[in-house]
């Protein structure tokens, strides 16, 4: 029973894994915080549910959802990041909290406030490894939220436009004089975070089977916890603490009560802001304040 | 003289000027709080609790409320000592969560059951607390005081070296719009008569940060003209309630491009000033 | 011989790994106008920065009037009486001039209750001794304008007049000539001198040779964080360490010198 809850949790940290990765590529690169990653999550869960309905295979209805979420983030660069980028942070923040609020307005218009079911055939058999139960729809979200990371990382490491990512990260004004396109960049950081929600979105969906328009806003306040938590500057904190906070919010939920899980969720990630504000693997000078 | 259905929505609108206030205090110091539908939650049951289960008086009640706030309001204001800009709004957000999730686990308050039992309150009571809260916080922007406010948002650092507390300032605001929030919080529990964990949202915060940044952030008048204006807006677009919040978003979206201070700023009543001195002298 | 008010005993500053100033010892006589120069990047306003508390020592002492300062929190060391203006000016964008003069002073004499008076009025004693300060820094005219507003050699008196309201026993000036031209910079050279005559006391920052050597009393030079000479405007001036050291950074400077 605790094996399976632990597993469980894994499952759970992986989506929150993903989500936490749409946020950090923004605010480690940007230093914005997009509010509006939860509405893209489930924007591309609906988008990507449609495309499944009309028989499209899975893997082209996951890319469906990745170039739906990647259209809205795109849309929040040119209008709520670009307009304001040299104002105070907290201003892209409130205009992400704008587009929230239109997106999530146009989904629950567009389809409804019911849950919608996926169709039942797409459902895989159900593996046993010992007393723990995992599906093969669980088994794939886990290996992809890895090869998302290590892909991700991989991306920002060794290639141009990664490190191009990363230049305009450390020094704006530095990576223009290089020649750096930083404009490009930022459409190009806000499209792979959409992309990522949306995958994720559509991931989450197909392991609940369901989904319902306030999926997104259930999760997406977690997924920001579980970025400050990792730390805002590192991918592979997103990978650690996705899982931690998985798991303990499952193991809040058996052994305290489903009504616990977001006292435990929002008491880490004050505890982690009063304590460690960079998170466990981030870099302390971008946060602090500097006296 | 005004039906009850007019009197609802003047009750609305003062409860939301206080909301309204309470997060342009705080951002009076440069920090955005986006947590507080926590404050207006904990107002809410203390002065609930008090009244229902300790047959307090309201007023009393309110001002325990408006005291318990604050307390929370300073503790909260700690982390966000250390921290800036969005990692400081992040902060208030958490603390925000945290006391709705409390709340939703609060055995004694109802958990997600609810608290009811509280007798209804007069929309006269409610703008009495609106006018008098208001008038206080008028009277505290001019003092001294404030100044050392205005410095922290100006240039913290600058006013760190000509000697001022900032840590004080930073605190004292947190406390202070707690404390109205917390207030706004009792008014709208005896409002509404039934209130539960849901109501009190990071929606709830992001409502009360439009009042703000709608209206104006840069005066007290602002959050005044934005609750009015949000709070009798759903009334007037009726036919559109399903797009409601969908509209406010676009509103915020195309404000923050072309107009980020909200639609009254110093500048604007400076110059309405300016013309109403000239007319005056015209006339004279 | 006056006594020293500022002092700074083998005073050293690691940032990291980095030594930013070794070993440094200063002493400002009060009454005096004290010059600390050096050329660009020569730790001056790491200097300025230790004494006002926004770094800490890493080692060494700093004294005011024989009080130790070294453990203070910045905002404390305005209460020992220690003002100070910033290389590139800070003022407060939302302020008026009288508003930046009236903050100043409420923070030195003002306690509890008190601040919640208005902030404005002009008819009390403490106001008066603001008026003066405006008289004497010339910002009379200007001092219901928003401070940013003002041309740039007017903003610099503000900050001085900032300074001046918390009654301050001794000013830090960082570069207050900088971004001037010869006629704002003479004009400035007169308030400095003016401020001397009214009994207060100054360490000054400035790469505007001319400015200095017309102004001080005494002059400490320093570069790369060490001190490498000290005494009147004349000593300084044919000291050889100290036209090695501008010769080396910029020929102009040291042309100034002469």
């Amino acid at each position: 029973m605790f094996l399976q809850q632990m597993v469980n949790g894994v499952m759970l940290g992986s989506i929150y894994t993903t989500i936490a990765l749409a946020y950090t590529l923004v605010m480690g690169i940007l230093g914005v915080l997009n509010i509006a990653v939860a509405e893209t999550f489930t924007f591309g869960a609906f988008v990507g549910l449609a495309l499944l309905v009309v028989r499209v295979p899975v893997p082209v209805a996951i890319l469906g959802a990745m170039a739906a979420g990647a259209v809205l983030s795109v849309i929040i660069e040119r209008f709520g990041y670009r307009p304001l980028k040299d104002a105070p942070a907290v201003m892209p923040l409130l205009s992400t909290i704008g587009f929230a609020l239109v997106y999530q307005t146009v989904i629950e218009n567009v389809w409804g406030s019911d849950p919608r079911q996926f169709p039942s055939e797409l459902f895989s058999a159900a593996y046993h490894i010992g007393t723990v139960q995992v599906t093969g729809i669980q088994l794939w979200i886990v290996t992809s939220t890895i090869i998302v990371v290590l892909a991700l990382s991989y991306f920002l490491k060794r290639t141009q436009m990664g490190r191009g990512l990363r230049a305009v990260a450390e020094n704006p004004l530095a990576a223009a004089v290089l020649g750096i396109d930083s404009k490009l960049i930022n459409v190009i950081t806000f499209a792979i975070s959409g992309a990522l929600a949306g995958a994720s979105g559509l991931l989450v969906g197909l392991n609940y089977s369901a989904i319902t328009p306030l999926m997104g806003e259930e999760v997406g306040l977690r997924g920001v916890a579980v970025m400050v938590i990792g730390g805002v500057t590192n991918i592979w904190g997103s990978l650690v603490a996705g899982p931690l906070l998985g798991i303990a919010q499952v193991m809040a939920a058996a052994y305290l009560g489903a009504s616990y899980q977001d006292i435990v969720v929002y008491g880490l990630l004050i505890i982690v802001l009063l304590v460690r504000p960079e998170g466990l693997l981030g870099k302390p000078n971008q946060v602090r304040r500097r006296t | 003289m005004f039906s009850s259905y007019e009197l609802g929505l003047l009750s609305q609108i003062g409860i939301n000027i206080l909301l309204g206030l309470s997060v342009y205090v705080i951002l009076s110091a440069g920090q955005l709080s986006l947590g507080n539908a926590g404050f207006m939650a904990l107002g809410a049951y203390t002065a609930s609790v008090l009244t229902v289960n300790f047959k307090l008086p309201l007023t009393l009640a309110l001002v325990a409320a408006g005291l318990v706030s604050s307390g929370l309001g300073f503790i909260a204001g700690f982390p966000a000592l250390r921290l800036t800009g969005i990692y400081l709004s992040m902060v208030t957000l958490g603390f925000g969560q945290m006391i709705a999730a409390f709340f939703l686990v609060f055995a004694y308050t109802g958990a997600e059951r609810g608290f009811f039992g509280m007798l209804p309150v007069k929309a006269g009571t409610i703008w009495a607390w609106t006018i008098g809260l208001g008038i206080l916080t008028y009277l505290l922007e001019r003092s001294k005081a404030w100044l050392g406010v205005r410095a922290v948002e100006d240039d913290e650092f600058a006013a760190q070296v000509t000697g001022l507390n900032t840590t004080v300032v930073k605190l004292s605001v947190f406390a202070y719009g707690a404390a109205l929030a917390g207030v706004a919080g009792g008014l709208y529990a005896h409002f509404t008569v039934y209130i539960e964990p849901h109501m009190f949202t990071f929606s709830q915060s992001v409502m009360v940060v439009l009042f703000v940044v709608f209206g104006g952030s840069e005066t007290i008048f602002g959050p005044v003209l934005g609750a009015i204006v949000l709070t009798l807006l759903p009334e007037a677009l009726r036919f559109i309630t399903d797009w409601r919040l969908g509209i406010y978003g676009a509103l915020l979206i195309v404000l923050l491009m072309f107009r980020p201070q909200g639609i009254l700023t110093r500048a604007f009543l400076r110059r309405v000033a300016s013309l109403r001195l000239a007319k005056r002298k015209e006339m004279s | 011989m006056a006594q020293a008010l500022l002092s700074l005993e083998n005073v050293t500053k690691y940032f990291g790994g980095a030594c930013a100033i070794m070993d440094l010892s200063l002493e400002v006589a009060a009454g005096t106008i004290h010059g600390l120069i050096g050329p660009n990047g020569a730790g001056k306003t790491t200097v300025f920065n230790l004494i006002t508390r926004v770094y800490q020592v890493s080692q060494g002492r700093i004294a005011m009037a024989g009080q130790e300062i070294t453990g203070l929190a910045p905002h404390q060391v305005a209460s020992f009486g220690i003002a100070r203006t910033f290389q590139n000016i800070r003022l407060f964008k939302s302020m008026t001039v009288w508003e930046h003069l009236l903050l100043g002073h409420a923070l030195r004499e003002h306690k509890g209750l008190s601040l919640l008076a208005p902030a404005t009025g002009r008819k009390s004693a403490s106001n008066s001794e603001l008026e003066q300060i405006l008289h004497t820094t010339g910002l009379w005219k200007v001092r219901d304008q928003l401070a940013t507003t003002l041309p740039y050699g007017d903003q610099r008196r503000v900050e001085i007049a900032r300074a001046l309201a918390t009654r301050p026993r001794l000013l830090l000036l960082d570069e207050p000539a900088a971004g001037m031209n010869p006629t704002e910079s003479l004009a400035l050279r007169d308030l400095v001198k003016s401020l001397k005559g009214e009994g207060h006391t100054i360490l000054l920052i400035e790469h505007d040779m001319a400015f200095v050597m017309g102004l001080c009393d005494r002059i400490t030079v320093i570069n790369f964080g060490e001190k490498i000479a000290e005494g009147t405007p004349a000593q300084v001036r044919s000291h050889p360490e100290v036209l090695e050291a501008y010769l080396g950074a910029d020929g102009g400077e040291a042309s100034a010198l002469r």
